[in-house]
């Protein structure tokens, strides 16, 4: 009882968004010290055991260095490669472990990953990647504080949580995919340097959150439509960089981009939409998978995804005022 | 994103051609039929074709000890390298620099460099030139996480970020300086972070994957181009072979299983796996690039093989420049 894992992605905030938009860089510095104060979080919550993803870098070992521990603070084995495999890894390893609460440091990418490890992971979605519509900013000290009342339970799981939407993606030869934010189809060939930043390529958006505010390419949905990331439903949008009817939408961060739109539709949960190659895949603003001529994917809303701790419910509920 | 057809093939050939060159060189320095030290670049082919590939001509590069692979991306001539790998008459230096010391002023390849952390400087001199006859040229310097821990790098990033030179450094993180890894030496993973500490903008690449490397590389130039100054790409990436010489597996101070699990991410295979996927490249054409640039690599072993040694009488030229009047 008590358990809460701490799940950090080395490689977030760090990619070519630097160069080709305003996005700041996030240092391993900037992450040991996150990962600290979650670690001192989870201790003043309660927590008896902490789990910490492990990495090539020793970000945990850096994290919990002559800290005085009052849980028992365990860090997993480091992979033989940092990578988004990893993520999915540790998160699986938490599911096994019957961890009561994770945090989670990443963007929207990490996040995804570790819904790919663990779909229903009870989790604290905290940003430290470079787009961040699914995880949201709060102080990481508060943040651990939230999990261990969760995972001691002292505060109803059910109480303080919502169920993430998800964007199933099945491929026609048989592989599956998810994301959490968005699916986007661009007219690439190759995944690249992965992120996407150009708009002229775009030409499908599926997205679950379309939120004032959103930065990313679910920023064109929600330039158009409204999805709030706790109702159920999703955006699907076609854009034609021809198209006269253009939205100008936050793409990056920093980065403000013209987009023609040819249509939009609402989408309920269980609805489908089909994408058709070539071109490739981008899940949660990282191009990901391509898709050859003739060959084709298929995307469906789920609502059975990780479970969304509110930070602010969790700690009001514990102090008697929820 | 502007990756067309022309552009795969063109990255494909010139890692083949680094390839077939270095293990042609590999097996010639095994059999002692090459005198003195080669580093080999194989594994790390992505870094420099993709970068390469998105240079204009007039833009320099300098290099490192391991810099076969950055003349032969720039255009470099396979006969000419080969030949001064062999200390041959006929070689880019005469046969006096060998494989550390190959240059082409003519490419604008400013030389590899025996000295680590050596280019850096080198390369921001040059990023100089460029921005006082503002002639639209970016200088790239090609260097290892090793040398990011040399003065020479600092001194030089500081400066080319204090006067908006456009100078791009490219490091080749593979993770080993010599024979000690990047976490005996160094407290940080990420070498990126040291150019954010000089006011360089800076991004982390697949340094397996050509494309990835070529797109990014194609964006950082613009930013150097545009007069902004400097800026930075760390390539992660993965020398297959030792420090030195041929060998792979089972060396103490790399763990077999980390060579295997980066030997499996081999950058060429890679980037004929997806241009096959595509509909590119079919596996015969692929063959067949192969088997062309093989003849050129076997036509600059017998070009190097059959030339003749320095001449003992020329020991001291080159040595020595005329003094400018």
């Amino acid at each position: 009882m008590g358990t809460v894992a701490i799940i950090v992605n080395p490689a977030a905030g760090k990619d070519i968004r630097r160069l080709v938009a305003e996005a700041s860089p996030v240092s391993d510095a900037s992450k040991v010290g996150t990962l600290r104060r979650a670690v001192i979080g989870a201790m003043e919550g309660g927590a008896t055991r902490v789990i910490m993803s492990g990495d090539r870098r020793g970000l945990a070992e850096r994290a919990i260095d002559r800290l005085e521990a009052s849980a028992e603070i365990e860090i997993m084995d480091a992979p033989a490669a940092d990578s988004a495999h990893s993520t999915r890894e540790a998160a699986a390893l938490c599911r096994s472990r019957r961890v009561g609460a994770v945090v989670v440091l990443g963007g929207d990418g990490t996040h995804r990953d570790v819904a790919k490890g663990w779909r229903d992971a009870p989790i604290v979605a905290l940003s430290t990647g470079t787009n961040n519509v699914f995880p949201r900013p709060h102080e990481a000290t508060v943040a651990g504080e939230a999990a261990a009342l969760v995972a001691t339970e002292k505060v109803p799981l059910a109480a303080v949580t919502h169920r993430a939407k998800t964007i199933d993606v099945q491929l026609d030869d048989g592989e599956n995919d998810l994301g959490l934010v968005d699916v986007v189809l661009t007219n690439d060939r190759f995944t690249a340097a992965r992120a996407v930043w150009s708009p002229d390529g775009v030409r499908e958006i599926v997205a679950t959150i379309a939120e004032p505010g959103s930065v990313g390419l679910s920023a064109i949905a929600a330039a158009v439509a409204h999805q709030d990331r706790r109702a159920p439903g999703a955006v699907h949008v076609r854009c034609d960089p021809n198209a006269a009817s253009r939205v100008r939408a936050p793409i990056a961060p920093g980065l403000y981009a013209s987009i023609g739109l040819m249509s939009h539709h609402h989408l309920e949960a269980g609805d489908s939409v089909t994408f058709e190659g070539p071109g490739v895949l981008s899940f949660d603003g990282e191009r990901d998978r391509t898709l050859g001529a003739d060959r084709t994917a298929t995307a469906t809303i789920r609502i059975d995804g990780p479970r969304v701790i509110d930070v602010g419910r969790a700690l009001a509920w514990a102090s008697g005022r929820e | 994103m502007a990756l067309d057809d022309d552009i795969l093939f063109d990255m494909h050939r010139r890692m083949l051609r680094i390839r077939l060159f270095e293990e042609a060189a590999g097996r010639l320095f095994e059999g002692a039929r090459m005198p003195g030290f080669i580093h080999l670049y194989v594994g790390q082919e992505a870094v420099a074709a993709g970068v390469c590939a998105a240079l204009r001509p007039e833009d320099q590069i300098s290099s490192t000890h391991r810099g076969h692979g950055h003349l032969v991306a720039k255009g470099g001539d396979l006969n000419k390298m080969m030949a001064e790998l062999m200390g041959k008459e006929t070689g880019y230096c005469n046969g006096k620099g060998g494989s550390m010391h190959i240059c082409d002023l003519d490419l604008n390849m400013l030389g590899a460099n025996g000295i680590v952390g050596g280019g850096v400087p080198i390369a921001v001199g040059a990023g100089f030139a460029n921005k006082y006859r503002d002639d639209g040229a970016v200088s790239v310097v090609f260097f290892g996480d090793g040398a990011s821990n040399i003065g020479a790098f600092h001194e030089a990033a500081n400066m080319a970020a204090a006067l908006k030179l456009p100078v791009l450094f490219v490091c080749e993180n593979n993770e080993y300086g010599e024979f000690t890894s990047r976490d005996r030496s160094m407290a940080i993973a990420d070498v990126v972070e040291r150019a954010s500490g000089y006011g360089i903008p800076g991004t982390i690449v697949d340094g397996m994957d050509a494309a990835a490397v070529y797109e990014t590389a194609l964006e950082a130039l613009e930013h150097c181009r545009s007069g902004a100054g400097p800026s930075f790409i760390e390539a992660k990436t993965y020398r297959f072979y030792n420090h030195h010489g041929v060998q792979t597996l089972g060396l103490p101070y790399r763990p077999d299983d980390e060579v295997a699990s980066w030997q499996a991410r081999d950058p060429i295979d890679g980037i004929e796996a997806r241009m096959a996927e595509a509909g590119i490249m079919t596996a015969d054409q692929a063959a067949a690039v192969r088997a062309e640039v093989q003849a050129a690599v076997d036509e600059a072993v017998e070009f190097g093989e059959s030339s003749p040694m320095p001449n003992p009488a020329r020991l001291l030229d080159d040595v020595y420049t005329e003094a400018a009047q």
